[in-house]
Parts: C-alpha cells; structure tokens; sequence
C-alpha cells in the first residue's frame, strides 16, 4: 500500500524561477489496485509518478511505502527501494539503445542487492511474460515501438515490484499495439501487483479500477 | 553489471579511445626513456659519487714529456704512485695487458684489453648480454675470468682459452674463461672506440663530466672484441700492466698539502681536472636532461589530459541518458560516474602493453642499442604516478556533470 499525505512539490525552491508543481496531493492506493492518473498536460501527472517512484524529491508532506516513510533517506536506501518495490516504465521507454532486450531487461537484476542467480533465466522469463523471448538478443535500437515498449515492461516486471509505474505507456504506440500493452498490464494486476498508469487516453483510463484526475497540481477527481 | 558497460562505452567511442591510449603510451614511453637516461646518468656517478666527493684531480698521463707511457713496472704503486710522494690512493684507471697466444705466438683472439679495479668492478657494471660481471664471480686457482665483448671468433661464455701474459719478469700461460658477454655498444670506462668526447676534452676544457669517462664499445669499429680482465687476479700472477687512460687519482684522506701534492700530480699528468669540477659538471648535466626531458613529458601530458577532459565532457554529456535509465533502475548516482573510470581504466591497461610492446619491439629491432631503456622499479613508479593522475583528470568531469545534474532531469530532458 502507498499513501501520500499532502505531499507539495516545488521546484526549482528559492530560485527566481520557482514553481510549485503539486500543491498538498493526498491519495492512497492499496496493493492490487489498477489506478489510472488524468489530467491536462502540465497537471503534474508525471511529477507525481516521479515522487511515487522515488526519482523525485517533494518539498511538503509524506509518501508512506508499505509504512515506511520515504522521506531523506540514504542514497542506497533510495536506490534500493527503486530496485525493489518498484518498476517503471517511461514514456520513452528508457532502454539503454545498444544493449539487447535481455541486456536491458538484466539492469534491475544487477543492481540487486542480493546476488541474484540465475540472471538470464529470470529476465527470459520476463521476456516471455511479455511475448519477447524471441527477440531476447536482438540490439533494442533494432526493435519497434511495441517491441521496446514491452522490453521495458519486462524490465519493469523482472526483479518481481509490488508496484508498476508507467507514464504514458500507450503514447506512442498504435490502437492495436496499445490493447496489448493494455493487456499485459492487466495480466499483471491479476497477478497481483499494484499498477498506476499516466495516461491521456480516456479508453485507457476506463479499463482501470479507478481514475485519479489532477488539475494544475490539484486533485480534482478521486 | 557497471563494468559492463563501461567495457561497452569503451567500444562504442573506440576511436577516440584509441586516440587516447596512443597519447598515454607516449607519454609512458618517454616517461621510461627519461626515468631511466635520467638514472644510467646516474649510474656513471654513482660508481665514482664517493670518490668526487672527495679532493682529487682527473687527469691523463703525461705522455709526451716523458716519451713514454707509464708501465706498472716503472711506477711499481700505481695505486698511490709514491714515487711521486705520498699523497695519493685509491687510484681509479683502466689499464692495458699484453695478452699473447701460447709461447709468444700470434694471439688466435686478438683483443682490447681492460684491466679494472676498485669501484670499476664493484660499482659500475656495463650492460651484460648474458653471463656474468666480474664482481658476481668467485676467483678460481690457475685460472683468469674475462668478460668479453661480441667477437667474429665464436666465443661465448663458458669458454675457456689459452692466453699468454707478459709479467714483469717473462711471460705466464693462463686459462682465460669467459663468464660475461657484454651487449655490443655497452659503454665501458676508458674506451676510446668511438670516443671523439673525451680526446677533444683534452687538458683544457672543463666540461668533462662523469659520463664522458665512459664510451660505448663496438667491437666492430674498435676492429677486435673488448676484454675485461679483473686487475686483483692478473697481479696474483704478476702480470704487466700499463696505464694510458685517464685516470680519477684522489688525494689522501685528510691531506693538508694540497698544493704539493698538486705539483707532484704535475709531474706524471697532464690536463687535470679537478673533483670537484666533474661533480659540478654531471650534476648540471643531469639536470639539464631532466629539465629538458620533463617539460617533454608536461607537454605531452598537458595535450592528453586535455584531450582526455573534453573527451570524459562530450562522452559524459552522451551517456547521461543511459545513467538515467540505470538510475531508475536502482543504480546509486554515484555509481555511474564509475563508468567513466572504467573506461579509462581500459585505456591505461591497454597503454601499459603497448609501451612494453613498443619497447621491446625498438629493442629487437635495435634502435635501442645507444641507450639503455630499463622498465625497471623506477619507472613502473613513474607510470603508476602518470597513471593515477590521469584517472584523477579523468574523473573530474563525469563528477561535475554528474554532480551538477539531478537524475530526474535527465529522465524528464528525454520525455
Ligand atoms: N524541472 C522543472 N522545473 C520547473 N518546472 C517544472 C519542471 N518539471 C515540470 N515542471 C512544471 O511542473 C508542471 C507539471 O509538470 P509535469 O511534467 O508533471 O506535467 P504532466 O502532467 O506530466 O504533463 P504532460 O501531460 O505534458 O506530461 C508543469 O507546469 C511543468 O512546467
Ligand atoms: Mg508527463
């Protein structure tokens, strides 16, 4: 379960282009939750999922994971918990160009603080949760949209996180291809991990459990 | 997973890489070179340090005044030469032998002898091909030790040959054996096979320094192979000898007429220079090269450095996205300048092997034959010492950019 509690954001602080992005947010979602976040560009949709994913800091307010507050922890302390109870999956997909599928799919394994055995065979079986397994060797910079899309969902999926984050996973992919991105993240709910995703798309937002809309940095709709 | 990729990012910049290691390898080279002219100078010092510490002159014996050359017999001491009065010791000289085939016939191994002792054996050792120097053998009973250069006779180490010697009364049949052969052009003190330095020295110019008492021996243009004889066997036998190099004639510990005994010195000698002037000479020597040598090094440390700076700020710049990713991954920020360092890591392995392949490839070709190039402790330190500060540099700018940059704007630059 995660819990915000008022969380603001502000960035830049002090300086004379400040800016605060999220102005005391409060929301709480439970594990098993397949939650989808609206709202106009520049809401501070991906700000949000950027605090929830541990690569942003906030100014004001907590973010509880599991009841831990993630609030001026250690660098390591930080990394681990992006490491392990989290995966994310960027707009972009974020894939390290040069690497292959499996390659990139291995990030989160080698980072592991335990030594994880067995890397390949874990992030084969990642691959193939998501219809990759052919494709494991093939250079990501070779690979299609759709392709690239579920190798990161792959890696997000690998190291077994209790929560996927995805910003704007269908963005950039076409209405077929979105419908079976659409699906793994179902899949995956079903397993039962907690899944958030940023979207545009309404048809995307109506297959979640529930819909959290934010308005320049408010939410308007829970 | 970390060194992964930094082997990766090694191959994707493999040019400019390659730039670099060609960079560092120069400077290694010369960082060998200078190390170790810098320390064979030394060397030439080192073996006689003691000795131009103290008073004394270098000088050659005065041929022409007398007509003659002046044979052991004549002088009967020429360690102390108290003949002419009871001022000098120790004397340092190369001398000369005559060395015959068996019953005064025609010597089948016609050589350029060199009797040496004192410091000239024990602490001065000339490059050795194979074998061993004089001073790391045992004297055996009826038998010489030489140290020989490279010969057209087929003579090797371990041989032993039949050589007649001239000794004071008649002549002496000797077994020679052979434990060292030096490399050709090794420089030994008072050979004159190629030594243009040390004539036109003469008994007026002051430059001379302890280096100059040196010349490289070929055997090839010497016209026969040099023999190195230790001077304290052949006088067991009470072989002749004769001394017409210059020589390093000390005074006496705690001599106070010094001016006496610099008349006596005039007596025999002739261009004498003193001690203390040759210190002076190959100290300043020496330091010359170093200067010289050194802002060659700075130089062309100064260009790799820069290069490697802009080169870690472009592949920096490049890689930030990937650092990202491995970021919200669960990699620590820090980390990722780690990458960096590997990179140049490889860099300075790959550099270190082909300065040891270049070396010795120049030596197998010969063009190290001059100069003595040594990979020894020193230099090793030297390019240890290079090496850490171009990780260092290397360092400075993956910190910065890294330091300077919050991952999260990365992540969001690429949305
Ligand atoms: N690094 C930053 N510095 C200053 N302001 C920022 C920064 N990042 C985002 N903002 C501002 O914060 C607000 C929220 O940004 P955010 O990226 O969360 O919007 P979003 O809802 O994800 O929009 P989009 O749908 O276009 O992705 C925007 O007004 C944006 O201009
Ligand atoms: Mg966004």
């Amino acid at each position: 379960m995660v819990k915000l509690n008022e969380i603001v954001k502000i960035y830049n602080p002090k300086k004379a282009n400040e800016f605060e992005a999220l102005h005391g947010v409060s929301a709480e979602i439970k594990d098993g939750e397949m939650v989808a976040v609206i709202g106009k560009s520049g809401a501070g949709k991906s700000t949000l999922l950027h605090i929830l994913a541990c690569i942003d800091s906030y100014e004001g307010g907590e973010y509880y994971i599991d009841d831990t507050l993630v609030k001026k922890l250690s660098e390591k302390k930080y990394a681990q918990i992006r490491n392990e109870k989290i995966g994310m999956v960027m707009q972009d997909f974020a894939l390290v160009e040069d690497f292959s599928a499996i390659e990139n799919v291995m990030i989160p394994l080698n980072f592991a603080k335990n030594k994880v055995k067995d890397k390949k065979t874990k992030a084969l079986e990642a691959l193939k949760a998501v219809g990759m397994e052919e494709l494991a060797k093939k250079p990501c910079n070779k690979l299609s949209g759709g392709q690239k899309q579920r190798v990161a969902i792959a890696r997000a999926i690998v190291n077994n996180p209790s929560m996927i984050l995805a910003d704007e996973p269908t963005g950039a992919l076409d209405t077929k291809t979105s419908a079976e991105i659409m699906e793994l993240f179902h899949e995956l709910n079903e397993r039962g991990r907690t899944v958030i995703i940023v979207t545009h798309d309404p048809n995307v937002a109506e297959q979640c459990d529930r819909i959290i809309e934010i308005s320049d940095g408010y939410i308007v709709d829970n | 997973m970390i060194l992964k990729y930094g082997i990766r990012d090694f191959s994707r910049n493999l040019g400019f890489n390659i730039f670099v290691i060609i960079q560092i390898t120069l400077v290694f080279i010369t960082c060998v070179f200078t190390s170790s002219s810098v320390s064979q100078n030394l060397k030439y010092y080192n073996a006689f340090a003691d000795i131009l510490d103290g008073e004394g002159y270098c000088a050659s014996p005065y041929i022409n005044k007398l007509h003659r050359i002046i044979p052991s017999t004549e002088i009967k001491d020429n360690k102390r030469f108290s003949d002419y009065g009871d001022y000098f010791e120790n004397v340092v000289a190369v001398h000369q032998i005559i060395a015959t085939g068996e019953n005064g016939s025609e010597n089948p191994y016609p050589q350029k002898t060199f009797a040496y002792d004192g410091c000239l054996i024990y602490d001065y050792k000339p490059i050795m091909d194979n074998g061993e120097w004089l001073s790391d053998v045992k004297s055996e009973s009826n038998l010489l030790h030489a140290v020989i250069s490279p010969n057209h006779y087929g003579l090797k180490v371990g041989d032993i040959i039949k050589q007649e010697f001239s000794t004071s009364q008649d002549s002496i049949c000797l077994d020679v054996k052979i434990v060292g052969m030096m490399k050709d052009g090794a420089k030994l003190f008072g050979a004159t096979s190629d030594n243009d330095k040390i004539s036109t020295v003469g008994g007026t110019t002051n430059k001379l320094t302890a280096e100059m008492l040196f010349s490289n021996y070929y055997s090839d243009i010497a016209g026969k192979p040099a023999f190195v004889y230790n001077l304290d066997e052949l006088e067991q036998y009470e072989i002749s000898y004769i001394t017409e190099q210059k020589m390093l004639i000390p005074f006496r510990d705690n001599l106070t007429e010094i001016s006496q005994a610099e008349e006596a010195l005039d007596n025999f000698t002739i261009g004498a220079i003193p001690f203390s002037q040759i210190k002076k000479n190959t100290l300043s020597e020496i330091r010359k090269q170093i200067i010289i040598l050194i802002s060659i090094i700075v130089g062309l440390f100064m260009l790799t450095i820069v290069s490697i700076i802009s080169f870690t700020a472009i592949s920096t710049h490049k890689k930030l996205k990937d650092y990202g990713i491995l970021y919200i991954c669960g990699g620590r920020w820090k980390q990722c300048a780690f990458i960096n360092f590997i990179v140049i890591a490889v860099d300075l392995i790959l550099s270190s092997f082909l300065t040891c392949f270049v070396i010795q490839a120049m030596k197998l070709i010969g063009l190290l034959n001059n100069t003595v190039v040594m990979f020894t402790l020193n230099e090793s330190l030297i390019c240890l010492g290079v090496s850490i500060i171009i990780i260092l540099v290397s360092l400075i700018m993956p910190i910065i950019i890294i330091g300077k940059t919050q991952p999260r704007e990365i992540i969001k630059s690429n949305e």
